[in-house]
């Protein structure tokens, strides 16, 4: 289990990863960080929600309440494209850090 | 004999959401979307094989004490709620204005004069207000100002103000419709209550500039405040 610093930390990219392959709601969104991460990466149900409100009024997601096909509405998020230039920096500093990481432990990358 | 209470879940999210509603620091927004994250929950439990009492349970615990909730939203946005807060005030102070202007309106046509006749024979000092001539002026203030605040306390009273109102929910369904019906309903009524001079001085009825922007200003202000999703009943928010 990821310590509550590194789960804070890494939930802007998760989040923003996971909605620039298509729009998603709350409660799809932290199934789908479970099941990636095979149960390591575990989100309180109530603590999605602040980010995700947190995103949106910096611009990087937008919302709109939709029919979902069952029926029941639900608050769908999508990626802006402020959020989409802001995954790429995301990205590049993960990755550096994992490069660098895997540099210090002999790693090769991918391997783990 | 041992008595067994059945569990109803129904009965069950209805207590959880009013605890939701009762924390000072969510919206009505906030709430809505925990409930069907609530309901997302459940239905996956459900799914699973779990009884609605165990589901609800478990799901009451993963999602959080509604205290907790409230702080941890509170911080991600302190100003949300008091954006939210300034909406209803906006709200009411619109709803006030218009039923003012309404019931002026409404005078103006009943009494077959113009406002600049009722300004005229409006008392300056309130020991005046018995003398008859007064009248028509007493009847101004009251439609200004008793007329909107006893229209709104009866809605309120008779619960058609509510989060779940018809109403409520049709003029804000959408921030495009809040305006445009406000609008129509401003002009409207700033026609109505010129309507009495066109008869008298001939001329067609305008619609007076400053009036008309003053309640147009705070059409705008409602809109710019108003949240994604107003006075949405929670029934049809839920219903699978």
């Amino acid at each position: 289990m990821l310590t509550k610093d590194l789960v804070a930390a890494s939930s802007k990219p998760l989040v923003l990863s996971i909605l620039a392959g298509g729009e998603s709601y709350g409660y799809e969104i932290i199934q789908q960080v479970r099941q990636l991460s095979g149960g390591e990466i575990e989100w309180s149900d109530g603590m999605l929600y602040p980010v995700l409100h947190r995103l949106e009024r910096d611009g990087l997601i937008q919302s709109e309440w939709k029919e979902s096909e069952t029926g029941r509405e639900r608050k769908y998020y999508s990626v802006t494209s402020t959020g989409r230039k802001t995954l790429n920096v995301e990205r590049r500093q993960w990755l550096t850090v994992h490069k660098t990481l895997c540099k210090l432990w002999k790693l090769k990358l991918g391997s783990i | 004999m041992e008595t067994q209470t059945r569990f109803d879940l129904a009965t069950a999210i209805g207590n959880w959401r009013q605890q939701l509603t009762a924390q000072s620091g969510l919206t009505a927004e906030d709430c809505r979307e925990l409930e069907t994250h609530l309901r997302d929950s459940l239905a996956d439990l459900q799914h699973l094989g779990l009884g609605d009492e165990e589901a609800f349970w478990l799901v009451c615990r993963r999602v959080g004490p509604p205290q907790q909730l409230s702080k941890e939203f509170l911080a991600a946005d302190p100003t949300k709620v008091w954006r939210e807060r300034a909406f209803w005030f906006a709200m009411a102070l619109l709803a006030t204005q218009l039923l003012g202007l309404a019931g002026q309106a409404l005078l103006a046509v009943g009494l077959r004069c113009t406002p600049d006749w009722v300004a005229i024979y409006a008392p300056a000092w309130w020991w005046a207000v018995w003398r008859p001539r007064y009248f028509p002026g007493i009847l101004h203030i009251l439609a200004s100002w008793v007329f909107p605040f006893l229209v709104l306390a009866i809605t309120i009273k008779r619960g058609h103000l509510g989060t779940g109102s018809p109403l409520l929910r049709f003029v804000t369904s959408s921030r495009s419709r809040l305006v445009l019906l406000s609008t129509a309903l401003v002009l409207l009524l700033n026609w109505l209550y010129y309507l009495p001079l066109s008869r008298t001085q001939g001329f067609i009825p305008f619609l007076s500039a400053d009036s008309v922007l003053r309640y147009l200003g705070l059409v705008a202000v409602v809109a710019w405040l108003m949240p994604k999703q107003v006075g949405v009943s929670h029934k049809e928010a839920v219903a699978d």
